[in-house]
């Protein structure tokens, strides 16, 4: 009856056609993202047994996962590797997407295109790169990485392989925010910043309290979606120790335990219950992330 | 609480499936090998078209197999009849649930062809007194050394450990910057305390195992290596490491205890490279493991050799099994065959090749077979061997050359919680 009234349909439809707009994201988003997370929390609650059948239960895998010995290493390798990675690039990107913003000229044009470049470098390429270039009898730089090393002549180990995923990462994905966050500074209205220096607000000032607050939702963006990848790392630890055998854990980072569990022990409700553990860690940090920024704060808030 | 019901039924359900599959003498097999033994199972689906032989090439990587057949096994579907596993450890990860794909081979293949084998491929691959894989080669380790040198500097060959250590000693005054191998992950977890005996990887049962490293035979095996790995006698590089290969094309190995594949697959291949200062062709001789005091015995270690497996829910066990004995013990394989065979009758096959190949300083025949013989019985196959063999690396390799007992200690720890977290009981 309702649906006769012309109001309630044309309302109904701008209530659907979002919807329709969503909705071939929306059915990916469900089949490959919601729906085997829900699988993994169920299979996270089945502990298999060597023998015999298996069981329900709704801590077994968790306490196993989290009294396993090489969990605490693996967690402090991928925290170290965090820690070197994402500050000095936010800070890096920052830094260089600002000049190449305040000078706009063709050099900054060509500093924007040199500095995306190596990301066009796949993930898995880039490591057997920077295996080349973290080995001291291969690599350019072998004089200057000799000084750290032993008697052993390797640089790679459990230890120095944060730095080298750091500084892989940094060359590979810096690129890309440089000008994702050059676009964000370019939106920024010419008259605000204009005005703001005839107030006699300096340089400094001016990033500070200018174009900062401005592009702030654009860093929190990257802060999210670094520190999910950071946590997952999973490619490139995999394919270093691939190349330099027993230098490198093989369980090195916390995705590659979760690997070990499914395919060396078929052990896939262990292997569920730290993939889901690894999922609750990333949301509670996007979740502070987007309180500390207020990524999706709008206008009227400031 | 409806939820949490429903479900403890549906794993109540697939805890207690699999049938064992009807037989059928005329279904068609299905087998996964590695690139390298395509060549072999596909001359034999040829030679035997009324059998239906579909070879699949698959990864020999680690855990590439087993994951595959786990899938295969929930999907109820695409499960081989046949497998290769260049990992020959996974057999207790296939042998464990929710996989149990193994087929007993007793009583389908024959006692004559069993008693073919070296008797620790057939150890290694009992559990609760079945046989479920057969060995398709061994990787018995000998004290590979570079016979020119050890002539032109008046050493002897040591025939103990205690002359090896001193040997090692002598050689870091004398030579400093040669060596006298690595003792890197499986080169020295398998070639040197699985030689010496050493309990760590030793399962009783499928689910039980002895863990002890701070018995004497670990203890042992501590107090030669730490020593030489202080003074750089004994190299702490995998073998395939690239700055460990700079010295072996340079000529810097003098000794190594490896196993049989080391001289054809390291050696070799790594210095006739064009642009390598070193030419190693007929440098290296073979020499019996050396022994330790108390002992008659050169017990010898086990690095790498590959297993065939055939599944119990194959259709037709018959030629499946027909199939795994085929790769296994025909002529043909033990004259193609790139590594030792562990079925004895195409070893001698494979050894006469060695004897004519001029490569050798001396004829390896003798001593490769006595190592085969001789393997350590103390270690087999387990589900934690990767965890060992890292655990290793973090504990023995990082610091054995400041403190052995203590790492030894550390990574006994190590081992047994690998052991505990994969299902084992550990005794000690």
């Amino acid at each position: 009856m309702e649906s006769k009234n012309p109001l309630m349909v044309r309302r109904r439809g701008r209530r659907t056609i979002p919807w329709l707009f969503l909705s071939p994201y929306l059915v990916l988003l469900l089949a490959f993202g919601v729906a085997p997370a829900i699988y993994g929390l169920y299979e996270s609650f089945i502990v298999s047994s060597v023998v015999g059948p298996s069981s329900f239960s709704l801590v077994k895998n968790f306490v196993a996962v989290l009294s396993d010995y090489r969990l605490p290493d693996a967690a402090k390798h991928v925290f170290l590797y965090l820690l070197f990675w994402l500050p000095i690039m936010i800070v890096a990107v920052f830094a260089i997407a600002l000049a190449i913003d305040a000078k706009r000229t063709r050099f900054g044009a060509i500093t924007r295109f040199v500095s995306y470049v190596p990301g066009a470098v796949t993930g898995s390429a880039a490591a057997l790169l920077w295996l080349f270039m973290f080995s001291p009898q291969v690599s350019p730089i072998g004089g200057f990485l000799r000084l750290f090393v032993g008697k052993s002549d390797t640089f790679l180990s459990d230890n120095t392989l944060p730095i080298v995923l750091a500084v892989m990462g940094i060359s590979a994905g810096a690129g890309g925010w440089i000008v994702v966050l050059h676009g964000a500074l370019t939106a920024i209205p010419r008259d605000i910043v204009e005005s703001a220096s005839l107030e006699g607000a300096n340089a400094w000032q001016t990033v500070w309290h200018i174009k900062l607050p401005h592009i702030r939702g654009y860093i929190a963006f990257i802060l999210i979606v670094s520190t999910a990848q950071g946590f997952q790392v999973f490619v490139e630890p995999t394919v270093i120790a691939a190349g330099a055998p027993a230098q490198i854990s093989q369980t090195w980072s916390i995705n590659e335990l979760v690997f070990s569990y499914a395919t060396l022990n078929s052990n896939y409700g262990r292997a569920s219950a730290l993939a889901v553990l690894l999922l609750l860690v990333c949301l509670v940090l996007a979740i502070a992330i987007l309180r500390k920024t207020r990524l999706y704060s709008t206008g009227a808030e400031g | 609480m409806g939820a949490v019901a429903v479900i403890i039924v549906v794993c109540a359900c697939s805890g207690a499936k699999k049938a064992q599959a009807i037989s059928n003498p005329n279904a068609p097999i299905t087998v996964w090998v590695d690139a390298a033994r395509a060549p072999q199972a596909q001359a034999y689906a040829k030679a035997h078209p009324q059998e239906h032989i579909t070879v699949d090439i698959v990864s020999a990587g680690q855990g590439a197999n087993t994951s595959a057949i786990a899938l295969a096994e929930k999907a109820g579907k695409g499960i081989p009849d046949v497998i290769f596993l260049g990992s020959p450890n996974e057999v207790t990860t296939l042998l464990a649930n929710p996989i149990n794909y193994p087929l007993a081979l007793n009583g389908r293949v024959s006692k004559k062809i069993l008693s073919g084998f070296t008797s620790g491929t057939i150890s290694r691959c009992t559990f609760n007194s079945q046989v479920y894989c057969l060995g398709n080669d061994e990787g018995q380790t000998v004290l590979w050394y570079n016979k020119v040198l050890f002539e032109k500097w008046g050493y002897q060959v040591p025939a103990t450990f205690a002359q090896f250590k001193a040997l090692g000693m002598k050689l870091a005054q004398q030579h400093p910057g040669y060596n006298l191998g690595t003792v890197s992950g499986r080169y020295g977890v398998e070639g040197w305390f699985t030689a010496s005996g050493c309990p760590m990887l030793d399962p009783t049962t499928n689910t039980t195992v002895k863990i002890n490293t701070m018995s004497p035979n670990c203890v042992r095996v501590g107090d030669v290596i730490g020593p030489l790995m202080a003074n750089g006698t004994l190299s702490t590089l995998d073998l395939f490491n690239k700055t460990y290969d700079t010295e072996i094309a340079e000529g810097k190995v003098v000794a190594f205890i490896g196993a049989s594949w080391t001289a054809d697959f390291a050696f070799k291949p790594m210095t006739t490279n064009s642009g390598t200062k070193f030419d190693a062709a007929g440098k290296f001789a073979a020499a019996p493991m050396p022994r330790w005091s108390g002992e008659k015995n050169n017990w010898s270690g086990e690095v790498g050799g590959g297993i065939w497996i055939v599944s119990r829910q194959s259709k037709n066990p018959k030629n499946a099994v027909a199939f795994a004995v085929a790769m296994t013990t025909s002529p043909s394989i033990g004259k193609s065959q790139s590594t030792y065979p562990a079925y004895g009758p195409n070893a001698d096959i494979w050894l006469k090749a060695k004897a004519n190949d001029k490569w050798y300083a001396a004829d390896p025949s003798t001593v490769l077979r006595n190592a085969a013989q001789n393997v350590n019985p103390a270690n087999g196959y387990t589900r934690y061997q990767t965890q060992a063999y890292d655990s290793y690396n973090a504990t023995v390799i990082k610091n054995g050359a400041k403190n052995m007992s203590a790492a030894l200690k550390a990574w006994g720890t190590q081992l047994t919680q690998a052991a505990e977290s994969t299902g084992y009981t550990v005794t000690h």
